[in-house]
């Protein structure tokens, strides 16, 4: 770029580093910033510059947090019972969007992964055998991600989980509800085939 | 069918649109004008990858920034959509296009079945075990779109294991992939072996091009013991891969698995496929290459594939290669190269003459 002010080409060079955001997009909210008005800018400033010192994570669950327990595992109304397992606090966040889960979660902070180095010591898993081992668990649901990855995140969990004495599951896979079976990628399709279910009749 | 193909930044080829909506196109011209670019600009579109080079960008003209091909399929009821394929030199520029929309690779495989038989193509198969499973694969891919889908999480689990072999990693931390690759691995063989055993049924039916084919016999070869139920291959084959762990620690790498089977086209003891450019090996692939063209039309129901022919005279004598491409003309649509015209003055053709990078219709009949 070279040819915007010095602060301009900062702030762009910032918001390049975010996900999804290239040098057009990151040229386009430095000019959307800079004609804001000033009380705007700053507040999305100090919302920035808040976020290392008030975000920590959940001393029980690994979500991200504000003080030392989240508001799930806060919440007296959630059965503790039942747990289900996430890679990231994003994918917890898509399940409480759902409202269909009213148990408690375990964020791992990622998947296993030897070609990017990443082991089970990496992630949350002796902390979730931890919480296991702990009691009161009737149910851990391993709802990582439907890549290779989450995957053998989940067989490896449900491996180091067994003899535990809860059960363990794993969520089904298949079509999207509301959807035309046209527009299906056909992938997703032939899986949800395959794994078809009996419908009971009437008699 | 392909009615025609538009394409820029292809190789030498002049930026245009060719229309190829006959049975039968015949690609004319001296040798070095282009005549297989345009062969694997049809190719290019269909499955994305290029029959004559290992990486398909290597197909981009020197000094184009990209290259583009689109082109209409048109269906048994002579209605058509457009595919289009947008490819850059760098990785990840590459557009794909159903009816002007973007869609997954998944999604766009399969929409024109193409099959290729180029001169170079025994030399290729004799070759490798590799070029004998994607023979396998490209073809089991066009029937069921799951097998890509597969084959890809395979070798991503593969690379894995393989990784945790090197770094000497402790048994449980094994056991996920070898049960995703035992999983994967069942669905991979199970449709390859299948599609070997509908071949099979085929390989007898062009006694003209290849007499032996009633006595050939073609063979999927692994490590574990040929069609059960799937679980028990499933577990067979994970077994498999647990007995391989102390050799496979010393290798590195995984030694069991559909990533080392291999297919075998057996004449009295002869594997014929590894056999290289004999004329025998010539006329047994161009055989198979029908048989495939047969089943993939069986499965497709009224959805003809595309055989495209490139430079298959050269270990064919005249006769052979006239009975090729008339017998390729019944199972679908026929696109051939060829530097012998004269070979095809009877046949009724949709005739392309290329000249240094153009493009010209000379006829139609």
């Amino acid at each position: 770029m070279g040819n915007l002010p010095g602060p301009l080409e900062r702030l762009v060079e910032e918001l390049r580093r975010l996900p999804g955001i290239g040098p057009r997009t990151a040229r386009r909210l430095a000019f959307h910033l800079a004609r804001r008005p000033a009380d705007e800018v700053r507040a999305l400033a100090a919302a920035l510059a808040g976020l290392p010192e008030t975000l920590g994570t959940c001393r029980e669950c690994g979500n991200l947090a504000e003080g030392g327990l989240c508001p799930i595992c806060a919440d007296p109304r959630r059965d503790r019972g039942l747990l289900c397992v996430v890679e990231q606090p994003e994918n917890l966040a898509a399940i409480e969007e759902t409202g269909a889960w009213r148990g408690l979660y375990h964020v791992l902070g990622g998947a296993i992964s030897p070609l990017r180095a990443i082991g089970p010591e990496d992630l949350a898993v002796d902390a979730l055998l931890q919480r296991v081992a702990g009691g009161g668990i009737r149910e851990v649901i391993l709802a990582t991600n439907p890549t290779i990855e989450g995957e053998a995140t989940a067989l490896y969990l449900a491996r180091r989980l067994a003899g535990s004495g809860v059960r363990v599951t794993r969520p089904a896979t298949g079509l999207p509800v509301g959807g035309d079976l046209e527009y299906v990628d056909r992938t997703t399709l032939a899986r949800a085939l395959e794994a078809r279910r009996d419908v009971p009749g009437e008699d | 069918m392909i009615a025609w193909l538009e394409h820029e930044g292809l190789r030498n080829l002049v930026p245009g649109r060719v229309a190829l909506d006959a049975d039968l196109v015949l690609v004319l011209g001296a040798n070095a004008q282009g005549k297989t670019s345009l062969l694997e600009g049809v190719y290019l579109l269909a499955t994305t990858r290029s029959f004559r080079a290992s990486r398909p960008r290597e197909a981009i003209r020197f000094g184009a920034e990209k290259m583009v091909v689109r082109g209409e399929v048109r269906g048994p009821g002579g209605s058509g959509f457009t595919l289009a394929m947008e490819l850059g030199r760098s990785r990840g520029e590459r557009r794909l296009l159903v009816r002007e929309y973007p869609a997954k690779l998944a999604e766009y495989l399969g929409f024109l079945p193409v099959l290729a038989l180029a001169g170079d193509t025994p030399h290729r198969v004799a070759a490798s075990g590799s070029e004998r499973r994607r023979l396998l694969d490209r073809a089991t891919a066009v029937a069921e779109a799951a097998h890509l889908a597969d084959l890809a999480e395979y070798r991503r689990a593969l690379a894995q294991r393989n990784r945790l072999l090197k770094e000497g990693a402790p048994d449980p931390l094994l056991e996920p992939w070898e049960e995703i690759l035992a999983d994967r691995g069942q669905r991979i063989a199970a449709r390859r072996r299948a599609l070997v055993a509908a071949w099979q049924e085929h390989l007898g039916a062009w006694p003209d091009l290849f007499p032996e084919g009633g006595r050939a016999q073609l063979r999927y070869v692994e490590e574990i013991g040929g069609a059960r139920a799937p679980e028990e291959e499933r577990e067979e084959l994970l077994g498999a891969l647990v007995e391989a762990r102390p050799r496979d620690r010393k290798l590195g790498w995984t030694s069991v698995g559909p990533h080392r089977h291999d297919l075998v086209l057996d004449l009295d003891g002869v594997d014929l496929l590894r056999m290289g450019s004999a004329g025998q090996a010539r006329s047994a692939l161009a055989v198979l290459t029908l048989a495939q063209a047969r089943v993939a039309g069986e499965r497709r129901g009224g959805w003809r594939p595309v055989l495209v022919l490139d430079d298959v005279e050269s270990d064919l004598d005249p006769g052979r290669l006239a009975g090729l491409v008339e017998a390729a003309r019944r199972e679908g649509q026929v696109i051939a190269s060829t530097a012998k015209p004269e070979l095809f003055h009877e046949t009724r053709a949709l005739r392309l003459v290329v000249r240094a990078g153009r493009i010209d219709e000379v006829g139609r009949d």
